[in-house]
């Protein structure tokens, strides 16, 4: 596997390609089962509200995960992403409307480092408001 | 309610390997909708080593006498750095040590690092967890 991305090829600022993911209740499920997050505050709507939450939240780790896919979409190759570090700012609120929640995740090339390494600003925006802080991946091109 | 800074340092090495196979690798991109080709070459999405994390963690965060309220928990921050890709086949195993702890307005902050190594001996990737347990009054 080499990363299909030329570090020649992006500038700072370069934005990569957006992913609007949808989060609906047994997604949530499904990621606990994966992932062997079974805190209740994300799977049982009466107890998320007994301990002062609006309604279930989505696991922080979910949005983490789909924002990965923003850069491993991109440069398609796992051994490109270095490192990742996010600060979670705010809950996704995940009602059981049938609707689900919609979080868009962007992000942009912040700085181009030595041996081909890349810092990568994450973004993650649900109704405008950002779920995610101050979130970096440093991925390899080639 | 603030916590017992005697676990500070506190270190819990894996008692068992973690054996990481394709269908919990498939199981994981699949909730995360990760569907590039190396999950299918056997390679794991990046936040998959988390899996591991929250089992190791459990050992210290549910002892009594650490005096965190894990119904009020929730996760701050997170980072992963990679030293080598995980993939299926790979028999991790892990030491995780209790970073930091701190109270602020009212709340308990814990910090958890993990050193994940593989069957050689080898580092993998160290990952760091920082815990909120929101204050009554929040």
């Amino acid at each position: 596997m080499s990363a299909g991305i030329k570090y020649s090829d992006v500038e700072v600022g370069f934005e990569l390609p957006k992913i609007v993911h949808n989060y609906q209740r047994q997604d949530l499920v499904k990621y606990a089962n994966a992932s062997g997050d079974h805190n209740k505050i994300h799977l049982d709507e009466s107890f998320a509200k007994s301990v002062g939450l609006p309604d279930i939240i989505a696991h922080g780790m979910l949005t983490m995960g789909v924002a990965s896919r923003v850069v491993t979409n991109w440069v398609k190759d796992i051994t490109a992403v270095k490192s990742f570090s996010v600060k979670f700012s705010a809950p996704v609120v995940v009602p059981n409307d049938g609707k689900g929640t919609d979080v868009e995740f962007g992000a942009k090339i912040e700085e181009k480092m030595a041996d081909n390494l890349v810092k990568i600003a994450v973004e993650a925006r649900c109704n405008g408001t950002k779920v995610l802080g101050r979130s970096l991946i440093i991925a390899q091109l080639s | 309610m603030a916590l017992n800074l005697a676990f500070l340092n506190r270190s819990y090495p894996s008692l068992e390997t973690f054996k990481v196979d394709q269908e919990k690798i498939n199981a994981f991109s699949d909730a995360i909708g990760d569907h590039n080709d190396y999950v299918k070459q056997g390679y794991a999405s990046p936040t998959f080593l988390i899996s591991i994390q929250m089992g190791a963690m459990e050992v210290a965060l549910f002892d009594p006498e650490l005096g965190l309220d894990y119904s009020k928990v929730v996760h701050g921050e997170q980072s992963f750095e990679y030293k080598k890709p995980v993939k299926a086949g790979d028999e991790l195993s892990f030491i995780s040590t209790i970073e930091d702890i701190k109270s602020k307005v009212g709340n308990d902050f814990i910090t958890i690092r993990s050193d994940v190594k593989d069957a050689s001996g080898n580092e993998v990737a160290t990952l760091k967890a920082t815990l909120i347990a929101r204050g009554t009054d929040n």
